[in-house]
């Protein structure tokens, strides 16, 4: 069971910034080459679309507490609701989060691999990473939030410097009537923006830790995420035009071309910002993947549930092509499904189960 | 009592993670990198195309045998490939170095090979991850590399030199010659490099490309007319007669504004350009008697003489289905219905015959010291 641990402007910035990693990736190559500038509409669409996936979770937890008082999270409430049946749907959870993580190593991979390429090799600089992650997973989620505060401080100067430099390239005959070319960029763009929306089923932990205006954060959040992503599709159309639609990582060629006075170079920026923000979203889900599952088989520490996390994403990111960003478990219809069932469905069902069935909690043994 | 079983100590583990991470870090350096003296660092690229080979003359850094204590020694090397990466390659054969393309300054195309396209050869430069997109483009008169092989005073022209030539802010580099390549409705324009009598090198006019193909190199007016349609925030020193007295100006931030019209008769697009510039006055071989009246007249005659130019510029590049000043852009966005209908054939059909009318506004700032 959980006690309340973080502020809910921590859970926001955490938030923030795994959505920030997931932003500084987009480009056209993840919503199958279509137009980038169409999905400012996408993400207006999935601003609204984000507050109607919330609602349950958000019904679920109201007033959702055991009886010595502490809020339960999804985990708990699957369990106690649905028994051992529940076991398998927190399974599915820990499996998402660490899908999520999965992803984003493998973003991170095609990045290191085809624009950096460092002296060292990829595995070492994985490897590095992960068992960083892992500490600070191990850590416990208010020592995640508190490395995030820091984290969103470098990230919020470091977006104003990226801003004011690529303002200044931009060039207005490149923005596009929107659907030009149709409407079809604009369910893809929904739909990618949907399906890494990994945030909602991870209100599911951590909204029972979390004290404060939970809706106000909710909506704040929600609006800041919508600023970046739209703000970011503006700037890279407007520097780049189509060219955005060729390039795998527009943002980031964006502001290799940037500079702001006698500083130059600014795309060394962007990879701090990314870098920082892989650090803190892995040890968020490794983190919550591995407290689904210590409290579904509740015998191992979640210390070394997390260890063993940790080499499963070694080794599922050794082998990640740079073919399979957007196919097989990337696939962005199997990660839209995963999240609107983690997100949505789950809570949906818990709901109503606990509605019809005016489902009495147990008392804790 | 059953002894306690040991169990895994973390605070242990955690100083045992503070201890070995850095001296994991200290494996890195087991590795044997390159120091900077066994780096060639390139600081301009020129490309010529001969015998089906690409061939390569590059100005680099040699930190191995520096000139003197203070200054390594700018070395030219040549090297030739089947492709760019290979000639590239082979610089590693002839120096012993390690090319390194970070700090290059300015990549030079010969009038031959960019008349024959370089989508190739910018391909390879925006693709190649030690490249920066912000790397400058030139078109050179005859051979490229000539151009830096040129001595000055006993002394190499430097590759920074050469950029420094063309403000920043007129200048192309590889993402804006990409941008405008990769957009089939727009072209792209790159300065064009030639030597004096002396045998020094200037670079105030223009080549301008369709698609990636070089079509025309434009004479100095027409350039001055080039880049103030394209805003550039210095487009040089513009000279005219004036009631048959040549005037001196020097042309600065220009702000052009293009609004399209669809004309009903024959449903052609038309554009009405209007620019607003500052001019300084140089030199005037003119005496009047107040300075209003003087104003007046340079005003007048710049304004028209200026007019007749862009129109004469804008005439010659889109009769040659170059859309150097983005009309196509202009017109997608204005009215997107009838541009997806034109679209296929905008640049062969309907570009050539579209109406156009430009009107130049200009502010003298300064008349220098004389009063008249």
């Amino acid at each position: 069971m959980n006690q309340k641990i973080i502020s809910v402007p921590q859970l926001i910035t955490l938030f923030m910034i795994n959505r920030l990693v997931i932003s500084l990736t987009f480009g056209s190559s993840s919503i199958n080459n279509h137009n980038i500038w169409d999905c400012v509409i996408s993400s207006l669409l999935v601003f609204f679309i984000t507050f109607i996936l919330i609602i349950p979770m958000m019904m679920l937890f109201k007033n959702n507490k055991n009886s010595d008082n502490k809020n339960l999270d999804i985990v708990d409430i699957n369990e106690q609701i649905l028994g051992k049946f529940g076991k398998i749907i927190s399974v599915i959870y820990a499996f998402y989060f660490l899908l999520s993580c999965t992803y984003t190593l493998s973003n991170f991979k095609i990045f290191i691999e085809s624009v950096i390429n460092p002296p060292i090799s990829f595995l070492v600089l994985l490897t590095s990473i992960i068992i960083f992650a892992c500490y600070s997973a191990a850590k416990g989620i208010n020592a995640i939030a508190r490395a995030g505060a820091i984290i969103l401080f470098l990230t919020f100067f470091l977006l104003i410097m990226i801003y004011i430099s690529l303002f200044k390239l931009i060039d207005f005959t490149n923005f596009r009537p929107f659907f030009y070319d149709g409407y079809s960029s604009l369910t893809e763009g929904a739909f990618f923006m949907l399906s890494r929306m990994s945030c909602i089923p991870a209100m599911g932990m951590l909204l029972p830790m979390c004290f404060g205006n939970i809706k106000k954060g909710i909506i704040t959040w929600n609006f800041l995420v919508f600023f970046l992503m739209s703000s970011m599709i503006f700037l890279v159309t407007g520097v780049l035009g189509e060219l955005s639609n060729v390039k795998l990582f527009p943002i980031y060629t964006a502001t290799s071309a940037a500079k702001i006075s006698k500083f130059e170079n600014l795309d060394s920026l962007y990879l701090g910002l990314w870098t920082a923000g892989i650090f803190l979203k892995l040890s968020l889900f490794l983190n919550l993947s591995s407290e689904c599952l210590r409290k579904s088989f509740g015998r191992h520490s979640n210390k070394i549930i997390i260890f063993l996390l940790g080499i499963i994403l070694i080794i599922t990111n050794m082998f990640t092509k740079i073919s399979n960003i957007i196919s097989g478990i990337f696939d962005t219809r199997f990660l839209f499904f995963m999240t609107i069932f983690t997100a949505f469905l789950v809570p949906l069902i818990l709901l109503i189960i606990k509605k019809i069935f005016k489902f009495k909690q147990e008392p804790e043994i | 009592m059953k002894p306690e079983k040991s169990k895994l100590n973390f605070q242990n583990l955690n100083l045992l993670l503070i201890f070995i991470l850095p001296v994991m870090f200290l494996f890195f350096g087991i590795k044997k990198q390159s120091e900077l003296h066994e780096k060639l660092m390139i600081q301009g690229i020129a490309i010529d195309f001969e015998d089906k080979n690409y061939k390569l003359t590059v100005q680099a850094y040699d930190f191995k045998n520096p000139e003197d204590k203070n200054e390594p020694r700018t070395r030219v090397i040549e090297s030739s490939g089947i492709s760019i990466s290979e000639a590239l390659e082979n610089l590693k054969k002839i120096t012993g170095l390690t090319p390194l393309y970070s700090q290059n300054k300015i990549i030079i195309f010969s009038e031959d090979l960019a008349k024959n396209g370089l989508i190739k050869i910018i391909d390879f430069f925006s693709r190649y991850y030690e490249n920066r997109p912000s790397v400058k483009l030139r078109v050179a008169k005859n051979n490229a590399g000539d151009f830096l092989k040129t001595f000055s005073d006993d002394k190499i022209v430097k590759a920074s030199e050469i950029r420094d030539l063309v403000d920043e802010k007129s200048d192309t580099n590889i993402l804006d010659f990409e941008k405008e390549v990769k957009t089939p409705i727009s072209d792209a324009y790159l300065m064009f490099l030639e030597k004096n009598s002396q045998n020094l090198i200037k670079c105030e006019i223009v080549a301008v490309f369709n698609y990636d193909k070089l079509i025309k190199i434009m004479d100095k007016n027409d350039s001055i007319a080039i880049q103030i349609l394209k805003n550039s925030p210095k487009p040089g020193i513009y000279v005219f007669d004036c009631d048959k007295n040549l005037i001196s100006c020097k042309i600065e931030n220009p702000k052009s504004k293009i609004k399209v019209r669809l004309n009903s008769e024959n449903n052609l697009p038309g554009f009405d350009i209007s620019v607003k510039l500052n001019a300084n006055l140089f030199e005037n071989e003119q005496n009047f008697k107040n300075i209003e009246l003087m104003e007046n007249n340079i005003k007048k005659n710049l304004n028209n003489n200026l007019k007749l130019l862009c129109e004469k510029v804008i005439s010659e590049t889109i009769k040659e289905s170059c859309d150097l000043f983005k009309f196509g852009k202009i017109l997608r966005n204005n009215n997107p219905k009838y541009f997806k209908s034109i679209e296929n054939d905008w640049k062969t059909q309907v570009l050539p015959n579209i109406k156009y009318n430009v009107n130049i506004e200009s502010k003298i700032s300064m008349f220098g010291m004389n009063d008249n």
